[in-house]
């Protein structure tokens, strides 16, 4: 076993040779994801898969509290605090009053209120706070 | 071997040097993260449990009147800052919570206040724990077992504060938060559930001041603002008469009529904040102001932290998940202490009153 030639494979391991145009590249890559490091470092971050999903989702953000049967549309600012204290957001679908949400989320089972909300709701409130 | 043969090409040098810096960089930003790079505002000194309020800078003031949202992998940023509390969002068992809440509280000479939301049909530990909505309580007697059995699991569990009972007059977005009946039997109730509560050690909050905050609103809408009547106040009026409950949660309505915020959120108007303290000497303590609302409201956060604080609540209630920013309220209130802008004296007498409601005794 070798770990390693010299001269123009100086960097291959175990045998795995990497040519020098192939080396361009990673280090291309690697000036990317330094690039994005730093900025990440220094306060300049890229939007997440949910605010992007927010964005180009043309749908409005519904959500409501279903207690009992009965059901309240709330807003998206109570609907995000509410939401990020339960236990778990589980994606399944429901229809109420002919508006389809696609998640419901609960603190567990028994007498408790739920929160449904749709999947714009649910993007939006990932960009702002922690979603179980 | 030749040492010419170990000479590398210009390719292969910048590939090092790049593997180098990413791993630097990547490595910063992790020990970021995690909240390595947090400045340490140090541990309160007790010396026989009395705390001397000049043994503390303004950023150790000023944190202890922050509560954040007690997630596990901000133990150390937390630490680091010495905020005043933290608020538990559900867990899957009695266990979690436990080791959950003795990590945050370990090595801590000033605790924690570990805050909820548990109000019966929002409960938080629902996984292992059923509580009776208040909805159903129909008697004094149920409503002061209630607040004994709510208290008795979460003083178990190492929860100190609970943001109970609500004693919102209307209640028709969930129908099962507040107590039911007329505003006297409301009152009763809440008295009775704050009594059963604070028998075991847990403080209870009375909220949302000045009431109004549990209507259906218009989803596309942020801030409430609604006409306040005497009847909504009278619970808060009751309660303060009698002197039992030890704190009071001011919520982000815009108020007129009987409770007047003239234009802006209840939680950020001086004149309510003052009218609270002539009839409570309990904590005040503010909503959670990174609620859509309020964080619209104003054109940056710094405004949104001074208006708060300026306003005059004890508590401040923050569960934004980004450590840093927290640093960034406790940085930028201390600056606004330093130069005036907030009173000092109005901050040491909710620190007083934050320390005395842990157990200290405090000197000035």
């Amino acid at each position: 076993m070798h770990f390693g030639h010299i001269g123009l494979y100086n960097l291959c391991v175990y045998g795995v040779y990497m040519h020098e145009k192939y080396l361009w590249v990673v280090n291309i890559a690697l000036v990317v994801v330094i690039v994005i490091v730093v900025l990440h470092l220094s306060g300049i971050t890229f939007p997440s898969v949910g605010k992007v999903r927010a964005l180009v989702d043309g749908e409005e953000p519904m959500c409501g509290v279903q207690y009992n049967s009965v059901f309240s549309p709330v807003d998206m600012s109570v609907c995000c605090r509410g939401a990020s204290q339960q236990l778990s957001c589980n994606h399944k679908s429901e229809i109420v009053f002919g508006v389809r949400y696609d998640y419901i989320c609960s603190t567990g089972h028994g007498d408790v209120a739920v929160y449904l909300l749709n999947a714009k709701a649910h993007n939006e409130c990932s960009t702002l706070v922690r979603m179980p | 071997m030749s040492s010419g043969k170990f000479k590398l090409k210009f390719v292969e040098k910048v590939f090092i040097v790049l593997a180098v810096s990413l791993l630097f960089f990547a490595s910063v930003d992790i020990a970021k993260a995690q909240g390595k790079l947090i400045s340490t505002n140090g541990e309160i000194i007790v010396r026989s449990g009395v705390i001397d309020l000049d043994d503390l800078s303004v950023e150790q003031k000023v944190a202890q009147m922050i509560v954040v949202a007690g997630e596990d992998y901000h133990v150390e940023a937390w630490k680091k800052l010495g905020v005043g509390g933290i608020h538990m969002y559900a867990r899957g068992s009695a266990k979690e919570f436990k080791s959950s809440i003795d990590s945050f509280q370990e090595g801590k000479a000033v605790p924690y206040f570990v805050s909820v939301d548990l109000e019966g049909c929002l409960n938080p530990l629902a996984a292992f724990y059923q509580s009776v909505p208040v909805s159903q309580i129909r008697t004094p007697g149920d409503a002061f077992q209630k607040g004994l059995d709510d208290g008795r699991e979460l003083s178990g569990l190492g929860f100190t504060l609970n943001y109970a009972p609500v004693v919102d007059l209307d209640d028709t977005i969930w129908g099962c938060r507040a107590f039911m009946g007329t505003v006297e039997t409301k009152e009763i109730l809440a008295q009775s559930y704050i009594l059963g509560l604070q028998d075991t050690g847990i403080i209870a909050t009375a909220k949302h001041y000045p009431g109004q905050a549990l209507v259906i609103s218009d989803p596309h809408k942020f801030l409430v603002s609604a006409d306040i009547t005497e009847d909504d106040v009278a619970p808060y009026e009751y309660l303060f008469r009698k002197g039992d409950v030890k704190a009071v949660m001011v919520t982000h309505v815009i108020g007129s009529g009987a409770v007047n915020s003239h234009g802006v959120p209840a939680v950020a108007d001086p004149e309510v904040i003052a009218s609270i303290r002539s009839q409570f000497d309990g904590l005040i303590i503010t909503d959670e102001i990174m609620m859509l609302g309020l964080k619209n409201y104003y054109s940056s956060t710094d405004e949104l932290y001074l208006a708060v604080f300026k306003a005059g609540s004890d508590v401040v209630l923050n569960f934004n998940n980004d450590p840093y920013e927290i640093e960034m309220m406790i940085s930028v209130v201390s600056s606004a202490v330093r130069s005036g802008e907030v009173d000092i004296n109005r901050v040491d007498s909710s620190v007083t009153r934050i320390l005395e409601a842990k157990g200290f005794t405090v000197q000035q």
